[in-house]
């Protein structure tokens, strides 16, 4: 059975048809890439998975369940977790009290059990020594691995990364990438990162790729098929990608 | 029938409580702050229309012009001196202080003029309409305040600063880019607004001849919820259709508890509007008006 | 976080209660204001939603311990355990229908909806002649038959001192453990990003609910112990009345809305304030309330506790 099943989504916003019937499945341990132009409908299509938007049309299903019409906190309980395109911390929260939010209500655990596995999330991306910190004092590449870990210590089965590497330089680049790997090689967590277009590297590290143009997908595959095929070429005015 | 009399005089009051609530809604339409201190306003109009009828002799329609100067004035000072120094440290900071701003100006006006019920009558004959006389003051009152309704959705529609209102509260960050000056916008709409509501208060002492008090804005706070959150907060016309919806439900409320032997029939019609605000907010929180 | 230094002011307070019978009418009367605005804090300190219609809750419970002692007088003593439970049941049973409905919407909806409630049960009270209607319950005569005089009046003052004083304290203890716990953590994300806590697995009405009803209940004894017990009479327009929405949010803004000291302070505070308004300008606590409780929100946003607070961590372990 596939992890999430992706049905003709549909979302307006009045007039407009930021999703427009994407389709999609995704295996356990997968790591996905979404790809798209600004604007294309990357980030909607994500809120409609987390929950943050019902759709107009079309079904999700998640673990063979149909989770359409589920809020977005069941759908977190369920394991599916959310890390934002622009980093939201609880900035009067701790670091590590950030993570354990996640920790508590995503796994229902006391906080006792909560605390451990937000220590461990923070080592694992790396956060551990400023746990004690306000959120609010983190530099931006620190709030991203804040909310990789925030998204982590829920034990989740599915990752939901909003442009996690925009913004950051090479070497934090590679360091994240490097990190969804392995959470999905070691842990058998699947991940669906959207990506920046100019970001042609990160796709291709991705097992799959989708590409987005005006809220549809113009073509999916493995990453080097996927993202040379003719269409996408030409979406970007006709220039080959960077 | 006896109950088309309740409806008719339901339908004129009714055409007051739009107008009062006009300012309500256009508040939070383009500041998002909801208006807690709404029926001190009210309050202070019905004060002005006391006061210029007893002292100068005024009828209430010119004091609805000087109302409006007093209360645009309020409205003003109201945004540079609450909503905009709180609005960033969180909406709690600024209902809290207009709560308490509100309640403050009822015990300032205690102060000033006394705890007691006052009131006039502004007699100018009536005429018979199916069976029921209605002053002419009471009828115009009604013409009056839907024409002022209808105005100020033209001059939200038509002119250059209604459509600044407008594009500030569909996209305020992309209204500055373009070069409408926001602050400005939400000053002159706390103005107006303000100014509107206390016009109502004016237009309302024509129906409440003993009824003028400090502490007689609480239930038309109540009441200009209801109206706003039934036509949709935000919406001015929605606000005015609602306006007349609540009136006639008053009215034909108060006749049915009446009927059924309540001993306080107008207690229980305004339980009534309370219970009907629950309901909307529960099945329909965006109002039942698309206007 | 050490609550410690609250609830050991709690118990002062009480003990001298009984050590100084004479002076438990000025005693109650502090512990009022400052239970009052713990109260008010679990709710509006917690979760930074405001509710306007906080004397209902209040009313609510005198109400339910007026009807006990009035109708059931055949209950002797017992009238007391089961009039305030009765009273702290309704006023969970409002709380959780008003918040129901009006919690799932955004803050400014359910302010509205609050600043109705007050009114809309006063008017259902006095418009259906519901518990004696517009007249209200009097209990004076009823007590003495039932308690005996000396019990009763022993009762109306040490008694509903220390139970307006053990409001306080639990109150202390509710807000203590809310916030070391699940909830604490759930409330702390909605109040700062309601959208990201929702899909981190935090159900936001259903924490919002849980203070709601909370602060609810404790008002509804409150109410209780303050009118019905201490008053022995309970009318609608003292009970629902607006300046209780306003005295509670003095105290609390004063003290510092959401620390567990401020309602202390704040109480303290505000008592004294209105003690010397009512020597030097008698007639105008009302005015002076509402002032203060403007100029606050202007200027010392954050009280007195609250702002201390941020300017020293072991301030913040022992005045929580
Ligand atoms: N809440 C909203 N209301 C109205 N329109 C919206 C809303 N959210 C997104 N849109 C519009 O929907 C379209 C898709 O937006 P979306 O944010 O999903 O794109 P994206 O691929 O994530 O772009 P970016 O690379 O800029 O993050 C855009 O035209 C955007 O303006
Ligand atoms: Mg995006």
């Amino acid at each position: 059975m596939n992890l999430l099943k992706v049905d003709n989504v549909v979302k307006k916003f009045g007039g407009l048809r930021a999703v427009d019937g994407v389709s999609f499945e995704l295996e356990k341990g997968e790591f996905l890439a979404v790809v798209g132009p600004n604007g294309s409908g990357k980030t909607t299509l994500l809120n409609l998975i987390s929950g943050v938007y019902r759709p107009d049309g079309g079904r999700i299903f998640f673990e063979g369940r149909d989770i359409t019409g589920l809020p977005p906190y069941s759908r977190a309980r369920l394991g599916m977790s959310r890390a934002f395109q622009v980093p939201r911390p609880f900035p009067e929260l701790s670091v590590l009290e950030n993570v354990m939010v996640g920790a508590i209500f995503n796994g229902g655990r006391d906080l006792k059990t909560a605390r451990e596995a937000a220590e461990e999330a923070l080592r694992y991306v790396g956060l551990y020594e400023k746990r004690n910190q306000p959120a609010g004092k983190l530099t931006f590449n620190e709030l991203r691995l804040l909310e990789l870990a925030r998204a982590l210590a829920g034990n989740p089965k599915l990752l939901l990364l909003d442009e996690v590497m925009a913004g950051l330089n090479p070497r934090e680049i590679d360091a994240m990438v490097q990190l969804i790997k392995r959470l999905a090689e070691e842990r058998g967590i699947a991940a669906i990162s959207l990506v920046e277009h100019r970001m042609r590297a990160v796709a291709q590290l991705a097992h799959r790729v989708i590409v987005m143009h005006q809220g549809k997908v113009i073509a999916e595959g493995p990453p080097e098929k996927a993202l040379n095929d003719p269409k996408v070429v030409e979406v970007y005015l006709g220039r080959p990608w960077r | 029938m006896d109950v088309i009399p309740y409806f008719l005089s339901g339908l004129i009051l009714g055409s007051i409580y739009g107008l009062t609530t006009l300012g309500l809604s256009l508040i939070f339409g383009v500041l998002r702050v909801v208006n807690v201190a709404h029926g001190s306003f009210v309050m202070l109009g019905a004060y002005a229309a006391y006061f210029a009828f007893i002292l100068w002799a005024w009828p209430p329609f010119a004091t609805a012009l000087l109302a409006f100067a007093i209360g645009a004035l309020l409205g003003y000072l109201v945004y540079i001196g609450v909503i905009k120094p709180l609005n960033k440290a969180g909406e709690l900071n600024v209902l809290v202080a207009l709560f308490a701003l509100g309640a403050l100006i009822a015990e300032i006006a205690r102060l000033l003029w006394g705890p007691d019920f006052v009131g006039y009558r502004w007699n100018i004959g009536s005429v018979e309409v199916a069976g029921l006389q209605i002053d002419i003051s009471k009828l115009a009152g009604a013409v009056l305040a839907l024409a002022i309704a209808l105005s100020l959705d033209l001059l939200l529609r038509r002119t250059y600063f209604g459509r600044s209102i407008r594009a500030v509260v569909q996209d305020p960050v992309g209204a500055m880019v373009v070069g409408i000056n926001v602050d400005r916008v939400f000053a002159a709409s706390a103005a107006i607004g303000i100014a509107i509501t206390t016009v109502g208060g004016v237009f309302l002492t024509l129906f409440i001849p003993v009824g003028i008090n400090p502490y007689m804005g609480g239930p038309y706070t109540l009441i200009g919820f209801v109206i706003a959150v039934l036509g949709g907060l935000g919406s001015l016309l929605g606000a005015y259709t609602a306006g007349l919806l609540l009136g006639v439900i008053e009215s034909l409320g108060f006749y049915a508890f009446s009927v059924a032997g309540f001993a306080e029939p107008s207690e229980m019609a305004l339980f009534l509007e309370f219970a009907l605000l629950l309901l909307v907010l529960l099945f329909k929180p965006t109002g039942l008006f698309k206007l | 976080m050490r609550p410690y230094i609250p609830l050991g002011a709690y118990l002062a307070l009480m003990a001298l209660a009984f050590a100084l019978p004479e002076y438990s009418k000025q005693i109650a009367s502090i512990a009022f204001y400052m239970a009052l605005g713990q109260a008010v804090n679990i709710f509006v300190g917690l979760t930074r939603y405001v509710n306007f219609g906080y004397a209902a809750f209040l009313g609510i419970g005198a109400y339910g311990l007026g009807a006990a002692i009035l109708y059931m007088p055949q209950l002797g003593i017992a009238t007391i355990p089961i009039g305030l439970a009765l009273g702290m049941g309704l006023a969970a049973l409002l709380a959780l229908t008003v918040g129901a409905i009006a919690l799932r919407l955004r803050g400014a909806y359910f302010a509205i909806a609050t600043i109705g409630l007050n009114e809309g049960i006063k008017h259902l009270i006095i418009g259906a002649n519901i518990w004696g209607g517009g007249a209200g319950l009097m209990l004076g005569s009823s007590m003495f038959k039932v308690y005996g005089r000396d019990l009763a009046l022993f009762l109306a003052n040490v008694g509903s001192a220390a139970l307006i004083l053990l409001t306080g304290l639990i109150s202390v203890l509710a807000m203590y453990f809310i916030q070391a716990g699940r909830a604490g953590y759930a409330l702390a994300a909605i109040r700062q990003d309601e959208d990201a806590a929702k899909v981190m697995g935090i159900n936001p009405t259903r924490y919002k609910l849980l203070a709601f009803v909370t602060s609810a209940v404790l008002s509804g004894l409150l109410g209780a112990a303050f009118f019905s017990l201490g008053n022995m009479q309970v009318f609608p327009e003292n009970v629902f009345f607006i300046d209780y929405i306003l005295d509670g949010l003095a105290v609390m803004f004063l003290g510092g809305a959401g620390t567990v000291t401020g309602p202390i302070v704040g109480g303290l505070i505000y008592y004294g304030a209105r003690y010397l308004v009512g020597i030097y300008l008698p007639g105008l606590q009302s005015l002076i309330t509402s002032l203060i409780v403007f100029l606050v929100m202007l200027f010392l946003p954050n009280g007195i506790v609250g702002t201390l607070n941020r300017r020293s961590e072991g301030l913040r372990t022992w005045l929580p």
